[in-house]
């Protein structure tokens, strides 16, 4: 499963991409995440919790970031595991910014296999759960930029 | 930790120790769709509460305020009851069109609403039939309207420790009619690609009253009331329905499953919403 989609901010596009390089402040625009830890240059460790309605699920995963082409594109590489559900989650996530009038645009495709009695069960469901999760992570990545824009802003004027 | 298996005898023994332990307990009345996510794993309470002694919550019978069935009925027993086949037709239809005669007779009608699955009958004609639903807890009972009830997959407005006991359906406006069409697009006991319930009230050859919703084709079923407008107060020509369906088929955004692509499910919404309200207007129903 594709997921595809695009927002524009009103922020430079070397802000955006030094926010992009911050996992712990992007992690905390993803609901349901916790105990991130720095595992190694550019891996992280953490723990997605998901529920949708009486199931629950605790992906325990990594994020590497594989890829950076400064100030373009970033790509990296997700996966985890419920023990649960005994299901595997594998994403690659690639992100690409340019420049607009207005500020910044964020170009962004997650590559998403689920494998396990989770897939099994309601393929449909989980697709439809992460691409709800991924639109709150991008309007929470735009409501974040916009504060650091308008914190900037104050700061310069006062 | 072992699964505690408890079966309680009365309502407000059950509702006690639903109370006690929420997040941990589990209902199970049927266990249609229960066992089935038990036995994949994906969900593991402490306990299962079972309802299955519980006496009374079966009944169907007609009040002033309309059909009260207890929560414990069977689709089954919904189906073949002589009161809702007379008053309220497309309930017995869809719930005589739920998988086979093994699962409506095991599963209960509030089981499957409080299931919640996209997939399902009849919750898409109860929600035509502007029912609600009765949700009890140690402190009281309060009604939800069937429109405030699913909130998403799987997912209702219930709060962990309630039950639900009664589903309403309020008295219909004189000379209805009503139909559910099911479409199945794999086997014939399959869960429904689209579902389509159709109630319209009709005066001298003008609709009064349109109601329609749409299940199965998107994450809960929907009404649309500025389209269900469109039709009151006209009779329903061929032109109408056909934009009434179009209506549909534009304002709802279809889910893609092993079912049906979301283009091919807004296809077949817009084929159903339509036959739906000729069966309507042809007075077969």
């Amino acid at each position: 499963m594709v997921l595809k989609d695009s927002f524009v901010v009103e922020a430079p596009l070397e802000v955006v991409w030094a926010l992009l390089q911050d996992v712990n402040r992007l992690s905390g625009c993803v609901a349901g995440v916790e105990q991130v830890e720095e595992v190694g240059p550019d891996s992280y460790s953490g723990v997605l919790k998901i529920k949708i309605g009486p199931i629950s699920a605790a992906f325990a995963g990594q994020v590497t970031i594989t890829a950076r082409t400064p100030p373009e594109q970033i790509i990296a590489e997700i996966s985890g595991k419920d023990n649960g559900s005994a299901s595997l989650v594998k994403s690659t996530f690639t992100g690409r910014l340019s420049p607009v009038e207005t500020g910044t645009r964020l170009d962004y495709e997650m590559d998403i296999a689920l494998r396990g009695r989770l897939a099994q069960f309601g393929l449909t469901v989980v697709q439809a759960t992460a691409k709800k999760m991924t639109a709150d992570f991008a309007r929470c990545l735009a409501a974040t930029l916009t504060a650091d824009e308008a914190e900037a802003n104050n700061g310069a004027r006062s | 930790m072992s699964l505690q298996f408890l079966q309680p005898q009365t309502l407000p023994e059950t509702l006690d120790l639903l109370g006690n332990d929420p997040d941990g307990s589990k209902i199970i009345a049927g266990g249609t769709a229960v066992v089935l996510m038990l036995q994949h794993k994906l969900i593991a309470p402490n306990r299962l509460i079972s309802l299955g002694r519980l006496a009374g919550l079966d009944t169907i019978h007609l009040a002033e305020d309309g059909l009260h069935i207890g929560s414990l009925t069977l689709l089954r027993q919904v189906a073949d009851s002589p009161i809702v086949r007379e008053h309220y037709p497309a309930l017995a239809q869809a719930s005589a069109l739920v998988g086979n005669v093994r699962i409506r007779n095991q599963a209960t009608l509030g089981g499957n609403l409080a299931e919640a699955d996209y997939a399902s009958d009849p919750p898409a004609v109860l929600l035509a039939l502007d029912a609600s639903v009765v949700a009890t807890n140690v402190a009281g009972s309060r009604t939800i309207p069937l429109s405030d009830f699913f909130l998403g997959f799987y997912t209702t407005a219930l709060e962990p420790d309630e039950l639900i006991t009664e589903i309403i359906v309020p008295p219909l406006p004189p000379n209805c009619r009503m139909t559910y069409l099911k479409y199945k697009s794999r086997s014939s006991e399959d869960r429904p690609c689209t579902g389509v319930a159709a109630v319209a009230a009709l005066a001298e050859g003008r609709c009064t009253n349109l109601r329609v919703a749409v299940g199965a084709a998107c994450e809960t079923p929907r009404r649309l009331p500025e389209i269900e407008n469109l039709g009151v107060g006209h009779s329903l020509t061929d032109e109408l329905m056909a934009d009434i369906a179009e209506g549909y088929a534009a304002g709802i955004e279809t889910l893609e499953d092993l079912r049906g692509s979301a283009w091919y499910r807004t296809e077949m919404v817009r084929v159903h919403v339509r036959r739906a309200l000729k069966e309507l207007g042809d007075g077969r129903w």
